[in-house]
């Protein structure tokens, strides 16, 4: 069972016929759909214990389904020596591997590369850091146009905020273990920056930037040229090269002392504990990320593969919107952070987080109460 | 009844007749065997669905593992859950404001398309076609194109002075956008208040003029009591609905900014399946439930005092 | 005479004003929907070269099925469910609206609680029993529960089957007519535009009902269309727009279709006069 795009259904079935035609006695019932409801669904079935054999699986499900004891252990019966340690680390839960790793992914940043090409700014460096980010956003502003903007206000994105709090040397805002551990200088300092920006009008007004939707051709600031600066996973970046072709430049978060990006993978495939077939799976799973077949049918319709053999076997295949995203996961992975996939048991705390952060960009708050609300509001994810 | 018509006098003939008719109308067997396939669908397929999610209110219960008894603690802490709170008067708010207006405004617009016109029924179907796309996935594109920072409203509205702004992203208005969007889908309400006013029969209209009533006069003494038991339907049903909205919030606003749009059904859901606390959720429901089941026994206690029913006339005395 | 005309005309005028109002979203969805997705962030209601392509490379955009298959799945269905739900509902609706029956109320109530709970909580449930029945990944779970009347349109019908005046059906019990008589011949009749309001909504809903499917089909040889749409939408590619946009304009067509042909029969109420005692 899967989620996906047309081109990513197309391939996966073909590869499961042709594996039906090398092993006749294994068959495959498909559930494939986008990714509205597959989540909704996928719980349903589990929880009549009717979940498929093998499921794909994003990576801010694996806490809880791993603390439910839903995966079998993957560790033995699949080759994954081709695969980035770090990687395949991210797909393990108390030293059993339990989710398979299947595209290469990275947190960094695009940029709208034609208009700042306009404004004769040059294309942005590798290895960047915060000051030189904020000081491009006080440069270019004034020559912006109105209801134009560099940067969204980061006030409210927690991803944003934990490439900075980790550039900084500080950690993540909560570790993997559910320790809260917001560092409170260095969350007034970012609060306070954008607080600053949005004073100045540098940041979209709250009302507005809400409205911002990736992907969304008529809802996407920087797809409708309001905005030149994102934060972005490199899996989408192809997706943005589709929607405007040829103008989008990528590069890694800022950093500061330390890297503010991160490696991590696109999705994974796991395997039922109620399945009555783990081998089978297992054996399936393993030609499908290391089968040289698979990878030319495949291509990149599950990201940049995760077998470092496969992508240099499909390197010249790429296309351009491959090669922005393979670009964005190299210069990452110069220098980078290790992925957080979220401790267990934490998932409410996204929705206390949000509501205090929310609060503070509508400035019905100080940075300061922020910081003590969420200290607060974590004491309660942090007894259990 | 026979003591009942001796006691009360000048009503006894009323009574009577009312008790002769009853008795006609008494059938055990006859009953239960027309509402015999809904019987068993609720028994077989409704009961116990309904039973189990009972059950969960008192356990913790993930979807992922099996439930686990934990008492009340559920609802010791939606006692004390601030969103669950929050919820509430953004659910009261809505259904405050969009079922009145949505009625109102479905009655008007029935009563304009109840008329022998040419083209009527062109009319009605490009009138009902909004609630058609409700259900659409591009109801929620096409509410941002609307409503959002460069959208149609924000082409009007500085011509009266007021700034364009991002109407669905601002916490002051986001709302309001929803309570409109239920109010331009009120073509269901507006459907069955056509069939409603088809049912009225003409001759009682033909009476109203031959005593020289007017249109406003027809429209308070023969149409609105005519109506009564469509428009009690359309209000029972319309605030149950509107108690559990849900798809529009999920997509347009996905109960921000800052959760002024949180619909109860939108936070009971994102318990129930984003958070896996089917417990915590069901307790959310049944606490609902209680809610929308005071709410309907208020709407019928009250509708002995407006609502009319035909069959059940000789009754009143 | 004159003053007659012109009400018509002003008539007329405040519709097709008021209808514009209400057809402009379309307007601007059927313009969007022949847009290539780079012109779609565009203010223009209409794209400067239509791609019609949008329309022929949606129908067969997914794999191993066109929406031809899908259509003839959602028809199949829908026109199965609603022809149950008409019968079924306006059955027990007679049975709660004419007869008298011991714990009536209870059961009545019993009805509109099922309608009050919200189905986030019972799908679970459901769907284990269900999967129990062996009925996943079948149109069983949507036709059986059809066929034991939905509590809405039963609710509905109750309250038109109230406004019939009661003597109609005391004179033919009189007569010697049966309770299935009654049904048959007085209160059918009688309620024509609330069965055709039924049908419509019974249609309508079932036709775009999203959530039902998704839970329970999963062969997509059995996929529906609203299910076929949604594999339009995935957030990590790009989606094409402009076929998403015009597939979903395509799918409300049966509904206006059948809206249009059904509210025609809604004729002007029977007159009971001279059936009154």
């Amino acid at each position: 069972m899967w989620w996906g795009s047309q081109a990513r259904h197309d391939a996966t079935l073909k590869i499961l016929d042709l594996y039906t035609k090398k092993n006749p006695n294994v068959t495959f019932e498909t559930q494939y759909s986008g990714y509205d409801g597959y989540l909704d669904k996928l719980s349903t079935q589990a929880a009549a214990k009717n979940a498929p054999d093998i499921m794909q699986i994003d990576a801010p499900w694996l806490a809880d389904w791993n603390a439910r004891g839903q995966f079998a252990d993957l560790s033995a019966g699949i080759n994954t020596k081709d695969i980035d340690p770090n990687l395949l680390e991210t797909g393990k839960y108390n030293g059993k591997l339990t989710a398979i790793p299947l595209g290469n992914n990275a947190w960094g940043m695009i940029y709208d590369k034609a208009a700042l090409e306009k404004l004769g700014v040059p294309p942005i460096k590798d290895g960047w850091t915060w000051d030189e980010y904020f000081k491009l956003v006080e440069d270019i502003q004034p020559k912006l146009g109105k209801g134009q903007y560099v940067i969204k206000d980061g006030t409210n994105d927690g991803t944003q905020y934990a490439a900075f709090q980790l550039s900084k040397g500080k950690g993540w805002p909560i570790t993997q273990d559910g320790k809260f551990n917001y560092d409170r200088d260095t969350w007034l300092e970012w609060a306070k920056k954008f607080a600053d920006l949005r004073k100045k009008g540098a940041v979209p007004p709250p009302d507005v930037q809400s409205a911002d939707k990736d992907l969304d051709p008529t809802q996407d600031m920087l797809l409708t040229g309001k905005l030149l600066f994102k934060g972005l996973h490199a899996a989408q970046v192809s997706a943005f090269d589709a929607l405007k072709p040829g103008s989008i430049g990528v590069a890694t978060m800022p950093r500061a002392a330390q890297p503010g990006g991160w490696l991590k993978a696109t999705f994974y495939f796991s395997v039922s504990q109620d399945s009555p077939y783990k081998e089978e799976a297992k054996k399936f799973i393993d030609w499908f990320i290391n089968d040289p077949e698979v990878a030319e049918i495949a291509g990149t319709t599950r990201g940049v593969p995760i077998s470092n053999k496969i992508v240099s076997l499909l390197q010249p295949k790429f296309n351009a919107g491959d090669k922005l995203t393979v670009e964005m996961i190299n210069k990452t992975a110069v220098s980078s952070q290790t992925f957080n996939p979220g401790a267990p048991g934490w998932t409410d705390f996204g929705k206390d987080e949000k509501d205090i952060k929310d609060r503070l960009m509508f400035e019905k708050i100080t940075p300061e109460q922020a910081y003590d609300e969420l200290a607060k509001a974590a004491k309660k994810y942090e007894k259990k | 009844m026979y003591q009942d018509s001796v006691l009360e006098g000048g009503k006894t003939v009323k009574r009577a007749r009312t008790a002769k008719l009853k008795n006609h109308s008494v059938s055990n067997v006859a009953g239960y065997l027309f509402i015999s396939p809904w019987l068993a669908g609720f028994l077989f397929l409704t009961l116990w669905p309904m039973a189990q999610s009972l059950y969960y209110t008192f356990t913790d219960f993930s979807l992922l593992s099996a439930p686990k008894w934990i008492g009340l603690q559920n609802f010791q802490e939606i006692a004390q859950d601030r969103f669950f709170y929050n919820s509430l008067k953004v659910t009261f708010t809505y259904v405050l404001t969009s079922v009145p207006a949505k009625l109102g405004f479905a009655l008007l617009v029935a009563m304009l398309l109840n008329q022998k016109l040419k083209g009527i029924e062109l009319y009605r179907t490009i009138i009902y076609l909004p609630s058609l796309i409700g259900g659409s996935i591009a109801v929620a594109v096409l509410w941002k194109n609307i409503f959002g920072i460069s959208g149609f409203i924000n082409h009007i509205v500085p011509l009266f002075g007021i700034p364009a702004k991002n109407w669905i992203g601002t916490p002051g208005t986001a709302l309001g956008t929803l309570v409109t969007l239920s109010v331009w889908q009120f073509g269901s309400a507006m459907i069955i208040f056509l069939a409603g006013l088809k049912q009225i029969p003409s001759d009682l209209y033909e009476a109203a003029a031959v005593d020289g009533a007017g249109k406003f006069r027809k429209f308070v003494s023969v149409t609105l009591p005519m109506l009564s038991p469509v428009i009690f339907f359309n209000l029972i049903m319309g605030v149950i609905s509107s108690f559990q909205s849900f798809t529009a919030a999920f997509v347009i606003t996905n109960g921000g900014p800052l959760n002024s749009t949180e619909m109860y059904a939108l936070y009971l859901y994102e318990k129930a399946f984003a958070t896996l606390h089917m417990g915590y959720a069901s307790a959310l429901a049944w606490i609902l439930l209680v809610i929308v089941a005071i709410a309907t026994m208020i709407n019928f206690m009250a509708s002995k005092y407006w609502v009319f029913y035909e069959n059940e006339a000789g009754g009143r005395g | 005479m004159k003053a007659i005309s012109r009400n018509k005309w002003l008539t007329h005028f405040v519709l097709i004003a008021f209808s514009a109002l209400m057809f402009y979203p379309v307007l601007w969805w059927i313009g969007a929907s022949l847009k290539p997705n780079a012109e779609l962030s565009l203010p223009s209601l209409f794209p400067s070269r239509f791609m019609w392509s949008n329309y022929s490379d949606g129908w067969v955009a997914l794999p191993k099925y066109t929406f031809t298959y899908f259509y003839i799945n959602s028809f199949k269905l829908n026109i199965t469910t609603m022809l149950l739900t008409v019968i079924s509902s306006s059955l027990v609706a007679f049975g709660f609206g004419r007869i008298q029956f011991a714990f009536k109320k209870v059961w009545f109530s019993l009805l509109l609680l099922t309608i009050m709970l919200p189905a986030q909580v019972t799908l679970i449930p459901q769907y284990a029993m269900f999967h129990k029945f062996n009925w996943v990944n079948t149109y069983l779970p949507f036709i059986v529960p059809s066929a034991m009347g939905g509590a809405f349109f039963i609710f509905l019908l109750v309250q038109f089957i109230r406004g019939i005046p009661g003597e109609l059906d005391e004179s033919a019990k009189m007569d010697g007519c049966s309770w299935f008589g009654v049904y048959w011949r007085i209160i059918l009749p009688l309620t024509k535009p609330a069965l055709i309001t039924v049908m419509i909504f019974s249609f309508l809903w079932h036709w775009e009902d999203y959530l039902g499917p998704l839970i329970y089909l999963n062969s997509v040889s059995k996929f529906t269309v609203p299910l076929a749409l949604r594999m339009f939408m995935d957030t990590q590619s790009a989606v094409q727009w402009g076929q998403l946009l015009a597939m979903s304009l395509v799918s409300i067509v049966p509904q206006v279709l059948l809206f249009f042909l059904a509210q025609r029969h809604f004729v002007e109420g029977i007159s009971t006069t001279g059936l009154k005692g």
